[in-house]
């Protein structure tokens, strides 16, 4: 007898649908699952005892307080992502610069320019905005801008360096030239005395600048 | 009649050398600027009424180095114009040797100047309503009548501008290492003021000034030794004046109501 035709018979019989198998096998099986059948219909409903049904919803109310994640990565990426968003949004405040420089593009004229420079005096700049305003100092062109920006960074002398005072070796305007002497004449930490011998020796220098020079050199 | 004939003949050489040959830039439409660059000379401007008729032009006298002076017929040899965006560049060409040319200009006044002198000359300039730029290297500078905003750079010069209207909004800055500073104002300007005379200096103002500390040589004209450098306020404060010199005196004076 085929196998499939073989559970056929046995569940025709357990079901009722044929009386009795004709076949010896399967009648023998057949009897054997009936009485298997009715003692599952006799087995009494298993009652939980209450401690057990506390010490469950114990460990479920447990499991959901304290459940971790199966991936423990997943928990703290969120972190991970705030974190990396400060660092980047602190190196483009202090390196790529701030609102202030990110404003100062947007303007066009130069009264306007003029006008937002002498605004800044009345902020806190930071070393990233020095930075920027020294960096500007060389590549403005007009005179009146970089005279305000001389007199802004003159209130933050010791934030400033020999990098801007090296400004003063490409700088051809009197005026400009007449402000960074200025500044460099109340600096007080840093010696500029051979870079202002090199100055010195250029031929293209104002009458009145060159007395600074000197004047600044023989106070030295 | 040969001394009528030499009169006539002297007449008419002084003439030819001392007028200007008028060159007429009223074809230059829709100039929202004029722009000039020049070496050695003195350059006028002056601005002209649009409701009236309408002025645009330029004359020009070369002096040599022999310091021969003649007027300029034929312009395209001394000077050149380019508009670019709206903007008439005018420039003169570079010195052959030790030679000026000097520029005088009439143009409507709502156009904006600006001028580079790169060498030297007296700059003047009146009736402009739409702002003024200037950096020179020697020579004075004198504005009258000017509108809305200036800035100015000079060498060795001093500088005087006279307002009679100022953009509230818009910074001015008289910056010269050589020279006394003057400005005039309407008696109503709003302005934080930045005031920095290094040497030989003092104050003089016809307004009340609201300073951080003390003018040194406030309206009384004593030479200082001392650098005067002040932070202060006209009129409650506004936009910068910014007023600075290496070496001589401020002023800032009140135009008549």
């Amino acid at each position: 007898m085929k196998e499939d035709q073989f559970d056929k018979e046995i569940m025709d019989y357990l079901d009722g649908v044929t009386n009795k198998p004709v076949n010896e096998e399967v009648s023998e099986q057949g009897e054997e699952l009936k009485q298997i059948l009715s003692e599952l219909k006799g087995i009494p409903h298993e009652k939980v005892s209450p401690a057990t049904d506390a010490k469950f919803y114990k460990f479920v109310e447990e499991k959901n307080t304290n459940s971790k994640p199966i991936i423990k990565f997943k928990a703290w990426w969120p972190y991970l992502t705030a974190a990396a968003s400060i660092i980047i949004l602190f190196f483009m405040l202090t390196n790529s610069n701030n609102g202030f420089e990110y404003d100062y593009r947007k303007l066009r004229s130069n009264p306007d320019r003029l006008g937002f420079i002498y605004e800044l005096n009345k902020q806190q700049l930071s070393s990233g905005d020095i930075s920027w305003l020294k960096s500007e100092l060389k590549n403005e062109i007009n005179p009146n801008i970089k005279v305000t920006i001389v007199d802004l960074l003159a209130n933050y002398q010791s934030k400033l360096d020999n990098e801007f005072y090296n400004s003063l070796k490409s700088e051809s305007i009197p005026s400009v030239q007449m402000a960074l002497l200025n500044s460099l004449e109340s600096s007080e930490h840093i010696d500029f005395s051979s870079e202002l011998l090199v100055f010195n020796q250029r031929k293209d220098l104002d009458k009145t600048v060159r007395q600074k020079v000197k004047y600044i050199l023989s106070n030295q | 009649m040969k001394t009528i004939n030499l009169i006539l003949i002297t007449l008419l050489l002084v003439v030819s050398t001392n007028s200007y040959s008028q060159k007429d830039l009223s074809d230059y439409k829709d100039i929202e600027g004029v722009y000039i660059t020049s070496y050695w000379g003195n350059i006028n401007v002056i601005g002209t009424t649009i409701n009236k008729k309408k002025v645009f032009n330029i004359e020009a006298k070369h002096t040599d180095t022999s310091k021969k002076t003649v007027s300029i017929d034929d312009l395209s040899n001394f000077v050149s114009f380019e508009v670019i965006k709206k903007k008439l560049y005018i420039q003169t060409r570079k010195p052959k040797g030790f030679e000026s040319i000097d520029l005088n200009l009439k143009i409507p006044e709502n156009l904006f100047l600006e001028i580079e002198l790169l060498k030297g000359g007296e700059i003047y300039a009146e009736n402009l309503r739409n702002g003024v730029e200037i950096n020179t290297l020697n020579g004075s500078v004198k504005l009258e009548r000017i509108g809305k905003y200036a800035l100015v750079n000079a060498a060795n010069g001093e500088i005087a501008t006279s307002f009679d209207t100022i953009d509230k909004k818009q910074p001015i800055s008289l910056v010269t290492i050589n020279g006394g500073v003057t400005v005039a104002l309407p008696h109503t300007a709003k302005r934080d003021l930045r005031l920095i005379s290094r040497k030989n200096g003092y104050v003089e103002s016809d307004f009340n000034i609201d300073s951080d500390k003390k003018i040194i040589n406030l309206n009384s004209k004593q030479y200082s030794r001392q650098p005067i450098i002040n932070t202060a306020r006209i009129n409650g404060g506004g936009s910068l004046l910014f007023l600075s010199t290496e070496n001589g005196p401020i002023a800032i004076k009140k135009l008549k109501a």
